[in-house]
């Protein structure tokens, strides 16, 4: 009887608690989050080789790169949204840059995992778009900010070899790994040709206007109407929708087609984001399909499917399409599983890595550049003239 | 109920000060340190997430016994 009672106290009590919980790990002022983890982001940067970056590389030489590139998407942001901190902020962008561009002389395969010595490419000169895309990235984000003599070459050689990639793969879809494309890779390698045009006034919309054509034909899984994660060289279908990829791709996809871009958001919204309780997370694949997990998808965990490489990049979805409701849910829930560890270099969460804070610095930061890219006149033409 | 909130709260403290809380990086996949690391990681996270979950409700739930046992003591 005493028993049945307690059980009947302490249920209540959770019933009181529970919807209160949320208000201990809500972090409403993203800019109090964004300062202290861009100053640890900006100590990594400077210091090359960490521990930090050894153990990315240790678990997958892809998060390194990555790692990388929003390190210099949140940086150029910064750059753009605080102009009296410009020198700072770039000054971290290109100590990640002319980091990647040294590592880079190793070959595609120092930012694969080891399956991409398995097999020849059937790129002809064994490129990888995932290495070509983010580089030229970077260094389109950084260019479109305040250009750099330097830079300037490296750029246009890289958006040269990205337009080879997709010119000459079947149906403009080029591989990341040998027989092997990813929807992820081939969005940063478009919206970084829109960059790229940006900064030199050159113009790949015939490309670009080919590319999306190909993407909306063969990329699109009909189930859903969500964009697959990946296909074989010539567009066979791989592995399906993936809010890995899929938050990230629609981001990319604002600077070349805004519409394709928010419809792909809103499905993948509905498909996978989840909010309760004042908590958000999402889920990897939608309910209809059905996936395994992987290394890049990172554990799900059962019942409710928060799965940590969906949820982390759902933050930079929500917060590109300004989807507050489900970016303050997926902020306090960062609070709650996320472990935040404060120190002297600034703040980090615990239950992630080096690419997990960029990511999420990415997301609490990003606006500024977006802007400056899907703005009508070339930044060069707009620095010239102001 | 106090009590075992008061337990399980002491063990979350005692796992802090080994420094388990470094290790739940296994939570995204990032495991440094091999499988001792893995260990104290998902018990931090298991512990962690007890005390944030659980234990207000049983101090609450046990404040709530007390005072009702204090009170019907008072009025017996």
């Amino acid at each position: 009887m005493r028993f049945a009672k307690q059980l009947l106290l302490f249920l209540l009590a959770v019933a009181v608690w529970l919807p209160c919980l949320h208000l201990v790990f809500a972090a409403p002022d993203h800019a109090a989050l964004a300062a202290p983890l861009a100053s640890r982001q900006r100590t990594l940067a400077l210091a090359d080789d960490t521990p930090e970056r050894a153990l990315l590389r240790r678990m997958n030489p892809e998060w390194d790169l990555m790692s990388r590139t929003f390190g210099v998407l949140a940086f150029t942001n910064l750059a753009l949204s605080q102009p009296a901190r410009r020198a700072e902020h770039l000054e971290a962008a290109d100590a990640l840059i002319s980091q990647t561009l040294r590592d880079e002389t190793n070959g595609h395969l120092f930012f694969l995992l080891p399956y991409g010595r398995r097999a020849p490419f059937h790129d002809q000169a064994q490129r990888s778009l995932f290495v070509d895309g983010e580089v030229a990235l970077m260094l389109a984000a950084r260019q479109l900010v305040e250009p750099r003599a330097d830079f300037t070459e490296p750029l246009r050689l890289r958006v040269n070899e990205v337009t080879r990639q997709l010119e000459t793969a079947p149906l403009h879809l080029a591989e990341s790994y040998p027989d092997e494309g990813w929807t992820f890779c081939n969005t940063i390698a478009v919206a970084s040709l829109r960059l790229s045009d940006r900064v030199d006034g050159r113009s790949h919309d015939d490309l670009i206007a080919r590319w999306l054509l190909s993407a909306k034909e063969h990329l699109v899984e009909p189930k859903t109407g969500l964009l697959r994660s990946s296909f074989r060289h010539g567009g066979a279908p791989l592995d399906g929708p993936e809010g890995s990829t899929l938050w990230l791709a629609a981001h990319m996809l604002q600077v070349v087609d805004a519409e394709f871009a928010e419809a792909q958001y809103r499905t993948a919204r509905r498909e996978l984001a989840h909010l309760a309780l004042g908590f958000g997370w999402a889920a990897e694949w939608p309910k209809v399909l059905r996936n395994v997990d992987d290394v890049d998808s990172g554990p799900t965990i059962p019942l409710v499917e928060a799965n940590a490489g969906s949820s982390g990049l759902a933050l930079v979805g929500a917060a590109a399409f300004d989807d507050d409701e489900f970016l303050d849910g997926l902020v306090t829930s960062l609070g709650f599983a996320a472990f935040p560890v404060k120190d002297a270099t600034g703040l980090r969460f615990a239950a992630g890595n080096q690419l997990a804070d960029a990511v999420l610095l990415y997301s609490l930061v990003e606006g500024p550049l977006w802007a400056r890219a899907r703005a009508k006149t070339p930044a060069r033409l707009t620095e010239v003239t102001r | 109920m106090i009590r075992t909130a008061v337990v399980t709260s002491a063990f979350l403290l005692f796992l802090e000060v080994l420094g388990a809380r470094e290790h739940v990086s296994v939570l995204s996949g990032t495991i440094a340190g091999g499988k001792p690391a893995l260990f104290l990681g998902l018990l931090y996270a298991l512990t962690f997430f007890t005390v944030v979950l659980v234990v207000p409700p049983l101090l609450l739930a046990g404040l709530v016994e007390k005072l009702r046992s204090r009170l019907s003591a008072r009025a017996g």
